[in-house]
């Protein structure tokens, strides 16, 4: 039988991946009007990042693998599911790299960095499937990865100084 | 100050990414080599043409005019129309379409004249 505090972890971990759905949803059906293919803010990332602190980044990875794997069964394609996968598991290893080893960065520099790794995630799918010349969108998109980093940023940081899951990282984060 | 070091070098990085094809840029504009799904096109940079393409999603018109290559297209999310091309080496990439655009310099080591060529 499950404790009442396992339900409850299991519970906020579900909602954390429900809400990376979301976001995700609704990038994909409001895209950004800009000259650029494909560029989105990232807001999903927003839960990644604050599931990285609150949870530690075993359950971070599930919900991130989850997302991905949602995301293209609902509303994706094999493209998408190729970009979305790159970026998202090159923008993870460096959060957690840098969230690990460079301590002074704070989420809004970890979430910037996160934001280009993303970038270059797909870029380099982009490159293997449409070619070299997909390169040349990769300035515009490292350099529209900094407001959107600092976005999503803002708000993971805001997430995890809330007094609600302040406590929740002391009592349930598995910090593995 | 960490966290500005990661953005100044970000934005290092996206400047180096912007001005390095500037310098890897071959020769004048010559064509546009389009790839799709009807496979491998070239359409002459030095006379106004159209030319209209079905490929992934979408049916995709290519524009030449004045040197200048843009696209009209009907997929949902419209990005590539928003971009007008005219330097060797730069391109449009319409994802739904599964279309690329790029524009090859006279010294860029692609023999032969402009033409349609289709390799699909």
């Amino acid at each position: 039988m499950w404790s009442q505090d396992k339900i409850k972890s299991l519970t906020i971990r579900s909602l954390f991946l429900s809400a990376a759905l979301i976001l995700s949803w609704l990038e994909a059906i409001l895209p950004i009007p800009l000259p650029i293919p494909g560029f989105k803010l990232g807001i999903a990332n927003i839960v990644v990042l604050s599931s990285i602190v609150i949870f530690g980044k075993r359950t971070a990875v599930s919900i991130l693998a989850g997302k991905i794997l949602i995301s293209a069964l609902l509303y994706g394609s094999v493209t998408s599911f190729a970009f979305s996968l790159a970026g998202g598991i090159l923008s993870f290893l460096i959060s957690i790299v840098l969230i690990e080893k460079v301590p002074r960065l704070s989420l809004l520099g970890v979430s910037v960095a996160a934001s280009a790794a993303h970038v270059a995630g797909q870029i380099a799918v982009s490159v293997a499937i449409f070619g070299i010349g997909s390169l040349s969108m990769l300035g515009w998109l490292l350099l529209l990865s900094v407001p959107s980093g600092i976005f999503t940023g803002i708000i993971a940081h805001t997430i995890c100084n809330h007094s609600y899951f302040s406590k929740f990282v002391k009592a349930h984060g598995d910090k593995s | 100050m960490a966290d500005i070091v990661v953005i100044l070098t970000v934005i290092l990085s996206a400047a180096v990414a912007m001005i390095l094809p500037v310098f890897f840029s071959r020769g004048t504009p010559s064509y546009a080599e389009i790839v799709c799904d009807e496979g491998s096109f070239k359409l002459a940079l030095d006379k106004d043409a159209s030319r209209s393409f079905v490929s992934g999603e979408c049916h995709v018109t290519v524009i030449i005019e004045s040197g200048a290559v843009s696209v009209v297209s009907d997929c949902k999310q419209g990005f590539c129309m928003q971009k007008k091309i005219s330097a060797s080496g730069e391109s449009i990439i319409c994802a739904p379409a599964r279309m690329i655009i790029t524009i090859i310099g006279s010294d860029s080591g692609k023999e032969g004249e402009p033409e349609y060529v289709v390799a699909g």
